[in-house]
C-alpha cells in the first residue's frame, strides 16, 4: 500500500465521517485542527477508524513524536508502521 | 512565607537532586528549576521595574514555569497567557495590565511586533536564563513581598468583550498548596499529570499541589490532549499518581473506551473541577479505577481555582447529581437569597465565598471590582469583603451545596469560562455582520450563534474570522444567519424568541 493511497482512502473518509462535502479550503496538507475540520472527538474516531482499518495501533508516543495534523501527515505515520 | 515562591527554596534544599518537571522537550530537577528561576528574576529586577506585571507569553513548558517562578524572585506578578492567543485579545490586556516586561521566544515574538506594547520591554526566555543569578539582589526582592501582594493576574471571559484581570494573592496560593496537599495525601511520590493550560487557575493545584509535597510535576503535551484515547497509557508509562482535569477531557476519555481494562495501579487520586462533572462517565471511572480517591471541585478563579470540594464517598446512579460540598479549609461559603439572608436548607441562593483565597480584585477595574467584592451582608460588626460568585446553589439535607447555574449570561464549556457578551463582541467585528447573539444549548453544551448579515456564512469559515478576536475555547459550535435577527417592541435582540429556535 503507498502513500497516495492512504492518502486518498482517509480524505474520503473524513470527508464523509465529517460532512464536509466540497469545502475548498480541504486537503490534505491542511492542518484539520487549526481550520476547524477536526476537534478532539473526531480526533479519537479517525484514530480508531485508522487502527481497524489498517490493523494498526497508534500509541501515545506516536502522537506525541510525529506531528499528526494534516492528512498527509497522518498517513506518513500509518506507513512507517506498515512497513 | 511571604511569597509561593519560597516553596520552590525549600524543595531545592531539601530534595534538590529530584525532578520537579517535566515537559515533552525537557526535565529539570528542584536545584535546576530554581537556579534558571533565579537568573530570570535577576534578569528582570536588573532590567528595572519593580512590581509591574510579567506576561509570560510562552507554550505550556518548563520554561513557561520558570518565568512564573522567576518573576516571582523579583517581586512582580506573572501573568500566563496562551501562546495562541488572538492578538487582538492580547491588546486588550495590555492596554489594562501595563505590563513592564513579556517574556517570549523567537518563534512568537514577531506576533508582537503588530500591537501597541505600550512602554513593556520585550525579553527572550533564553537570554534570561543565560543572566548570572545575584542571590543577594533577589533575596533583598523578596523581603519587600508580603502574603497580600499580587502573585498572578488570570484575564477571563468579559461580558462587554474586555477581559478581566483576577489579581490573586501570594496568600491565596500559600494556603491553597497546604489545602491540596494535607486533603490528598500528597507526597515526594505524587506524580502529577497535568492537562490545565497554565492560563486557566485549575494549573494551580498542578504546580503549587506538586512543588509543596516536593513531588513530580509532568506536563502532558498540548497534541496528546487531542487525542484522549492514548491519555491512559500516558498516564501508566508516566507511573502518575494524581490527575486534575476538567470533566471535558474526563469524559473524552471514558467515553473512548480506552479505560477498558486499563491497568493503572500507581493511580490514586482523580480530582475534576471547571464544570458539572456526569456521574454517567465518571461511573466508567470508578468500575475500572475502584481504589483511586474521587473528588469533585469547585470554585471561580476569584478565589483561588477552589473553595469547596466533595469526595465521592458513596455509589451514584448515572442520572444522579454530585454535589460540589463543603467550603475547603480557612474558607467560607454563604447562599444568599435576593434579599440577602442566608438560605435555607434546599432553597436557592447565590452562592458567596470569603476567605483567605479571596482575591484582591480585577487589575485596574476598580468599577467592576466593587459590584461583585463587596461587603459581606451578613456581617455588620466589621469590614468584610466577599465575592459574589453569581453561581446559583442550594445546600441539601445532608449539608452538601449543590451546584445549579448561572444567573447571568456566563456559560462554562469544556472548563472554560465564557461570557456570551464576548463571544457576540467579537462576531460584531467581523465584516458583513451587522449584528449577533450568542446563546447556549445545555444539552449539547455548545454555544449557538445567531449572526445579521446578507451573506451565509458556514461555521467553520467564520470560526476562522473570529479566531481573530476570541480564543478557540470560545468558538460557537452552531452557526445560524439570518437576514434580520428577532427583536422585541423596545429595539432589544428577542433572545426568548431565539431560544425557541435551538
Amino acid at each position: 500500500m503507498n502513500i497516495e493511497e492512504i492518502i486518498k482512502t482517509l480524505e474520503d473518509y473524513i470527508r464523509e465521517q465529517f460532512d464536509i462535502g466540497d469545502d475548498p479550503d480541504y486537503n490534505s496538507e491542511v492542518d484539520l485542527f487549526e481550520y476547524g475540520f477536526l476537534d478532539s472527538m473526531g480526533a479519537m474516531e479517525v484514530i480508531a477508524y485508522i487502527e481497524e482499518e489498517y490493523s494498526i495501533e497508534i500509541t501515545q508516543k506516536d502522537v506525541v513524536l510525529y506531528p499528526m495534523n494534516t492528512i498527509a501527515e497522518i498517513a506518513e505515520v500509518i506507513v512507517n508502521k506498515l512497513d | 512565607m511571604n511569597s509561593a515562591v519560597c516553596l520552590l527554596d525549600i524543595a531545592a534544599a531539601k530534595r534538590g537532586d529530584k525532578t520537579a518537571v517535566r515537559d515533552e522537550w525537557r526535565s529539570v530537577t528542584y536545584s535546576q528549576l530554581r537556579a534558571i528561576s533565579r537568573s530570570i528574576g535577576t534578569a528582570l529586577l536588573r532590567s528595572g521595574s519593580t512590581r509591574r506585571p510579567v506576561i509570560v507569553y510562552l507554550p505550556k513548558s518548563i520554561s513557561a514555569l520558570s518565568s512564573f517562578m522567576g518573576a516571582m524572585y523579583a517581586g512582580c506578578p506573572y501573568v500566563p497567557v496562551d501562546a495562541h492567543i488572538p492578538m487582538s485579545r492580547l491588546q486588550k490586556i495590555i492596554d489594562n495590565l501595563a505590563p513592564g516586561h513579556i517574556v517570549t521566544a523567537p518563534d512568537l515574538a514577531p506576533n508582537l511586533d503588530t500591537i501597541d506594547l505600550k512602554d513593556a520591554q520585550v525579553c527572550m526566555y533564553d537570554e534570561l536564563c543565560s543572566a548570572e543569578a545575584d542571590d543577594a539582589l533577589i533575596e533583598s526582592s523578596l523581603a519587600a513581598v508580603c502574603d497580600i501582594d499580587p502573585i498572578y493576574v488570570m484575564y477571563t471571559s468579559g461580558s462587554t468583550g474586555t477581559p478581566k484581570g483576577v489579581t490573586i494573592p501570594h496568600r491565596g496560593i500559600i494556603d491553597y498548596a497546604e489545602w491540596v496537599t494535607t486533603t490528598f495525601e500528597n507526597g515526594e511520590d505524587t506524580v502529577m499529570a497535568a492537562q490545565a493550560p497554565f492560563y486557566f487557575d485549575n494549573s494551580t493545584f498542578d504546580i503549587y499541589g506538586t512543588l509543596k509535597c516536593m513531588g513530580t510535576l509532568i506536563l502532558i503535551p498540548d497534541t496528546l490532549l487531542l487525542f484522549p484515547s492514548k491519555l491512559p497509557e500516558f498516564l501508566a508509562d508516566n507511573e502518575v499518581t494524581s490527575i486534575f482535569w476538567v470533566p471535558t477531557v474526563m469524559i473524552n476519555v471514558a467515553n473512548s473506551g480506552a479505560l477498558e481494562g486499563v491497568s493503572l495501579p500507581k493511580l490514586r487520586v482523580i480530582a475534576f473541577a471547571g464544570e458539572v462533572m456526569p456521574n454517567l462517565q465518571l461511573n466508567i471511572w470508578r468500575r475500572a479505577l475502584p481504589d483511586c480517591v474521587y473528588a469533585n471541585l469547585y470554585g471561580p478563579t476569584e478565589i483561588t481555582d477552589v473553595c469547596c470540594y466533595y469526595v465521592v464517598d458513596r455509589p451514584y446512579a448515572d442520572h444522579e447529581t454530585l454535589p460540589i460540598g463543603r467550603a475547603c479549609r480557612n474558607m467560607r461559603l454563604l447562599i444568599l437569597t435576593e434579599d440577602n439572608r442566608e438560605a435555607a436548607v434546599g432553597e436557592q441562593g447565590e452562592l458567596c465565598i470569603l476567605g483567605s483565597g479571596l482575591a484582591l480584585g480585577y487589575w485596574n477595574s476598580p468599577e467592576i471590582t466593587e459590584k461583585v467584592f463587596v461587603q459581606n451582608p451578613l456581617n455588620t460588626e466589621y469590614h468584610q469583603r466577599l465575592y459574589r460568585s453569581g453561581d446559583l446553589a442550594y445546600v441539601n439535607e445532608e449539608g452538601l451545596i449543590i451546584f445549579l447555574g448561572r444567573k447571568d449570561g456566563q456559560v462554562k464549556v469544556k472548563g472554560n469560562r465564557i461570557e456570551l457578551g464576548e463571544v457576540e463582541a467579537a462576531a460584531r467585528c467581523v465584516p458583513g455582520v451587522e449584528n449577533a447573539c450568542a446563546l447556549f444549548d445545555s444539552e449539547k453544551q455548545m454555544i449557538v450563534l445567531f449572526t445579521e448579515s446578507a451573506e451565509s456564512f458556514t461555521l467553520r469559515r467564520f470560526n476562522l474570522e473570529l479566531k481573530k478576536y476570541i480564543p478557540a475555547y470560545m468558538l460557537p459550535g452552531k452557526l445560524v444567519t439570518m437576514e434580520k435577527l428577532p427583536y422585541t417592541a423596545n429595539g432589544k435582540i428577542d433572545r426568548m424568541n431565539l431560544r425557541g429556535l435551538i
